[in-house]
């Protein structure tokens, strides 16, 4: 099925690049304004860059993204008809990228393995989400090399030092909190993060105590009963509705947790159970504006 | 049940009181094995914390009464589409059945998602139905020359239902659930929860009631039809209790595969072919089975993690699969008497 897309993105990618070789001879030394500076036709299959564009104002660079499934409200001013739809967070057409003639693609996590073609039809491929076992310094590298293909690192270090701040105030806060676990609700079924997992912000870098060792691998979590988080016992529970995330109704995850075993855990006694914007946590994960609203959620959830 | 300790089977008369003790045995561990230590003792000496009567009572029970009810129906699943078929390997996994129950359920995933559990039920029933049919009009069209042929279509037909159902919920982004629902997991029951699954129950006693008929039916057609059966009316309603059973199930907490082709073929080493001795046993054999794996899957992540509440659980499906899959295989390597 994916035979035919791959023969157009090839011959797109050939004709690209002898189109690129006469007329970007000399991209370096590249003179004019700084509003020409950097790539004009970005496409994206990681939400996190297309949300630090949008935070540096250079959404206007942006040709296509994944829109398909369900689109973060986070990535509102992408919704309009000149940003093309280039299909779904893990199945990108390629055929559809490579008539859009990018001179930049930002690809996420979950098209990681495409790096390869994503590299047949753009000279310049690089990835765009950050690493979750470290997601603030990551998070960090990745905006600042965005930043500078455009010429914005002003701006950009501007809002990174912001988000570094909260992160310290967050983390005073956290230091007191107790214990902390993630739940993930789909489907009815619930499954557990720790530290070590993809959701390793909260425990990593904002400092929130692990309540217990939870197996880390897995981007789906650990599967645990009931019984098991209610020994956890966690003093804070977040939860990320999956369901919700992806635009699925499922069993809502307030009706889920709402169980004579789950209500024993401390985090449920002392009303301390917090649901996460699903979209940010789950389909985002960073970016410049998306990673400072993840931190207020936390910080405000430890206030 | 202990109807069949007073009917006194010609041989091995000791299989009925091993079976019950080990039954009652499995019960009574599965209900104490978990991540928090509560002892009999506690429990028979009313020295129960509340926390660990919450933990009984809401999550332990009805686990294990799951794990009971799904083991021994779709064992018996596995039976009734074994006499009905003439064959051994079928069972609802390799028949499209359980495929087909998934593809329903995804479909009313999409179409209706916020619909009760039993519309959700229904649609899988249907579908499990309507494929379970589809398998029976493939294999009467196939020659069917070789046992080992009849599996193969229903794997085959149940490859390509599955596949359908896994595109449909990819494009939707169903695929996680799709898959919880393959592959059982008792992790998430509790009491509220899981109690659709007696319905099975009733199923089960349904296929006990008409068990000589099903045995006569799986005689052949010619035969039983000699006999004054409506061969055509007893097939199609077996076929119906199997993929009922194996819907509600699947519904509920997920497929456990292979466990209905695994049973039957012990019990019928064991206890011989005729369906109302065999049945009672292969409703045991597939409850104690169920158990014993479900508490394999709970205990072994702790066991290697030293016993941390957090090390999280093996789903039951897996490992149900697993050693399925290796009488499967054994099966088909020494080549089945009398298949």
């Amino acid at each position: 099925m994916k035979r035919f897309p791959k023969i157009v993105a090839t011959a797109a990618a050939v004709a690209l690049a002898g189109a690129a070789l006469t007329a970007c001879g000399s991209s370096d030394a590249q003179s004019g304004g700084n509003d020409a500076k950097g790539p004009s036709r970005v496409v994206l299959t990681s939400h996190a860059a297309a949300d630090t564009l949008n935070e540096l104002d250079l959404e206007d660079r942006v040709v296509g993204l994944v829109k398909s499934g369900v689109f973060p409200a986070a990535l509102d001013d992408y919704s309009g008809g000149e940003f093309t739809d280039i299909g779904s967070l893990k199945e990108p057409k390629m055929d559809v990228i490579a008539e859009l003639g990018p001179d930049l693609i930002l690809f996420g996590n979950r098209t990681r393995e495409m790096e390869p073609e994503f590299a047949k039809i753009s000279d310049r491929v690089i990835a765009g989400d950050p690493d979750t076992s470290e997601t603030i310094a990551s998070n960090r590298a990745k905006v600042e090399e965005v930043a500078a293909l455009f010429g914005a690192q002003d701006k950009a270090s501007a809002e990174l030092d912001k988000i570094d701040e909260k992160v310290a105030e967050t983390r005073a806060k956290a230091e007191g909190a107790g214990t902390a676990l993630v739940l993930m609700t789909s489907g009815g079924k619930v499954t557990g993060y720790g530290q070590g997992s993809r959701f390793d912000l909260i425990f990593n870098e904002l400092g929130m105590a692990p309540a217990g060792e939870l197996e880390a691998e897995g981007s789906h979590g650990a599967p645990l009963s009931w019984e098991q988080i209610a020994e956890l016992n966690p003093d804070h529970v977040f939860v990320i509705d999956r369901d919700a995330a992806i635009g699925s109704e499922g069993e809502a995850a307030s009706s889920l947790l709402d169980n004579p075993v789950f209500s024993r855990t401390a985090a449920a006694t002392n009303g301390k159970v917090h649901f996460l914007n699903g979209q940010n946590w789950y389909l985002v994960g960073g970016g410049l504006g998306v990673l400072e609203a993840m931190i207020d959620e936390i910080d405000s959830a430890v206030s | 049940m202990t109807t069949t300790v007073e009917r006194r089977p010609q041989r091995g008369s000791l299989w009925p009181v091993l079976g019950v003790v080990a039954l009652a045995l499995s019960l009574v561990a599965s209900v104490f094995v978990g991540a928090a230590d509560i002892t009999v003792w506690e429990a028979l000496t009313g020295g129960l914390t509340e926390a660990h009567r919450v933990y009984l009572v809401e999550a332990r029970l009805p686990r294990t009464a799951a794990a009971a009810l799904a083991g021994a129906s779709l064992a018996i699943a596995g039976l009734l589409m074994q006499l009905l078929t003439r064959n051994r390997f079928v069972e609802p996994s390799t028949a499209g059945t359980v495929e087909s129950a998934g593809l329903g359920l995804v479909m009313v995933a999409i179409i209706a998602p916020g619909a009760p559990i039993v519309l959700k039920m229904l649609v899988a029933l249907v579908f499990a139905l309507a494929g379970t049919a589809l398998f029976l009009a493939c294999i009467r069209r196939v020659p069917v020359s070789d046992s080992f042929v009849v599996p193969l279509v229903g794997i085959m037909l149940g490859s390509v239902i599955g596949a359908v159902a896994a595109f449909v919920a990819l494009s939707r982004d169903l695929l996680q659930m799709l898959n919880s629902w393959m592959l059982a997991d008792f992790s998430a029951v509790l009491a509220g929860r899981y109690e659709l699954l007696w319905l099975v129950a009733v199923l089960g006693g349904l296929a006990y009631i008409a068990a000589d008929r099903f045995t006569v039916a799986g005689l052949g057609e010619d035969v039983s039809t000699g006999l004054g059966l409506d061969h055509r009316t007893v097939v199609a309603a077996g076929m119906s209790i199997a993929a009922a059973v194996a819907a509600v199930v699947v519904v509920t907490v997920g497929a456990l595969p292979l466990l209905g082709l695994v049973v039957p073929n012990v019990v019928s080493r064991l206890v011989g072919d005729d369906a109302r001795r065999g049945l009672p046993f292969v409703a045991l054999l597939g409850a104690v089975t169920v158990l014993i794996s479900d508490m394999v899957g709970r205990a072994l992540p702790g066991f290697f993690a030293g016993g941390a509440p957090g090390a999280g659980e093996v789903p039951v499906g897996t490992i149900v699969g697993i050693l399925g899959g290796a009488v499967f295989l054994v099966m088909m390597l020494r080549g089945v008497r009398n298949a």
